[in-house]
């Protein structure tokens, strides 16, 4: 059992109780999260070991409990309870259920449901020159000039095996930063300057709501209603700290202030060619 | 026929015409459609069924009255369901 503490923008997240396993599961991840004295800890999430899996739980928010296998799994969770926990702890900040990749200079961010193919998505439009931010998780902090994404460095996921209409440009490209692997998922290892480090910030000027379907034939962009763009960003967000209608007022701002556009699409790779503007090769 | 009105303990956020309602007690947030929103405005006054059916009737002359009742009761069952009107 280890007492530990992580460094956040708002202050040290203490971890009690975790198994040595569990923190080595977690580096494997977040290689780059510094760890820093407990002093002045904004929260603290609690790991308990149970016969069924690692129970976590946070003092910054009050929402369920949850419980994973030991694992990969397990350390993604503590970096959820994490980033959840700093975010919880000041207005400014809410986290989305989002991709985002820095595509020449501009911070894509990509919503969407688990369906989305969110992974697939940043590590296609990484093989095809942008830069990682996250695959799954972006704290996003309000300021004076608007919102900005926080990368952690967090290393890509990816489901496998890899669907059979996968180009085999993306397959080389992921084959050369093969990382541990765990059941059906892969974390991708990134190689040098590929991926933005812990702390890095960008602002959101592009915020882009996934709908994959199976029919929908190439991507198309169109530009949603407000109301519409909010409907699906509801259930992308955590930020129980704010309220629902303080939700609301925050996802409207998020939405106002980027270029918003829906994209409705079936092949993830065709997605990624067109918001790039590359083709595979 | 019973009149049918808004619930207490609802707040109502008017982004751009869609409404999202937010129940106070329960924190849930519904997004209403369009059938759903204009039954919401219609009820700014409590009313039964069948005069939202004729309100919605004139308001739409050319959609088959078998399908706005269709669409109304639907709505309305699922106004009902999330606690919105009573």
């Amino acid at each position: 059992m280890t007492g530990r503490a992580f460094a956040t923008p708002e202050g040290p997240v203490a971890v009690q109780g975790a198994p040595e396993e569990l923190i080595e599961a977690f580096r494997e991840l977040a290689p780059d999260w510094p760890e820093c004295p407990s002093d002045g800890a904004i929260g603290t999430v609690s790991v308990t070991t149970e016969a069924a899996g690692l129970r976590m739980t946070s003092t910054g928010y009050d929402t369920p409990d949850f419980l994973f296998e030991p694992g990969l799994g397990a350390g993604n969770g503590l970096a959820g309870c994490l980033i959840h926990t700093f975010v919880a702890a000041s207005r400014d900040w809410i986290a989305l259920h989002a991709a985002a990749v820095e595509v020449e200079g501009e911070l894509l961010v990509l919503a969407g449901d688990m369906m989305a193919g969110k992974s697939t998505l940043t590590m296609a439009l990484s093989a095809l020159g942008g830069r990682i931010w996250c695959d799954d998780r972006l704290p996003v902090r309000q300021t004076a000039d608007g919102d900005e994404g926080m990368a952690l460095g967090l290393r890509p996921k990816l489901r496998w095996p890899l669907p059979v209409s996968t180009p085999e440009a993306f397959r080389g490209h992921v084959a050369a930063r093969r990382g541990p692997e765990e059941g059906a998922m892969r974390l991708i290892v990134p190689q040098t300057g590929e991926q933005a480090g812990f702390d890095a910030r960008l602002p959101v000027v592009r915020l882009i709501l996934l709908d994959r379907r199976d029919g929908a034939g190439a991507p198309v962009l169109s530009a949603p209603p407000l109301g519409d763009a909010v409907r699906r960003l509801v259930p992308c967000a955590f930020a129980p700290h704010l309220g629902p209608a303080g939700l609301l007022a925050r996802l409207r701002s998020l939405v106002e202030g980027a270029s918003c556009d829906l994209m409705t699409y079936e092949d993830t790779f065709d997605a990624a060619a067109m918001l790039t503007g590359k083709a595979w090769t | 026929m019973s009149l049918l009105q808004r619930a207490p303990g609802v707040n109502v956020q008017d982004m751009d015409g869609d409404l999202f309602m937010v129940k106070r007690d329960s924190g849930e947030i519904w997004h209403l459609d369009r059938m759903a929103a204009a039954i919401w405005h219609a009820l700014e006054e409590p009313s039964d069924r069948d005069d939202l059916l004729v309100l919605f009737s004139e308001a739409f002359p050319e959609t088959p009255a078998a399908t706005l009742a269709g669409d109304l009761d639907r709505a309305l069952d699922e106004l009902r369901a999330g606690g919105l009107i009573i």
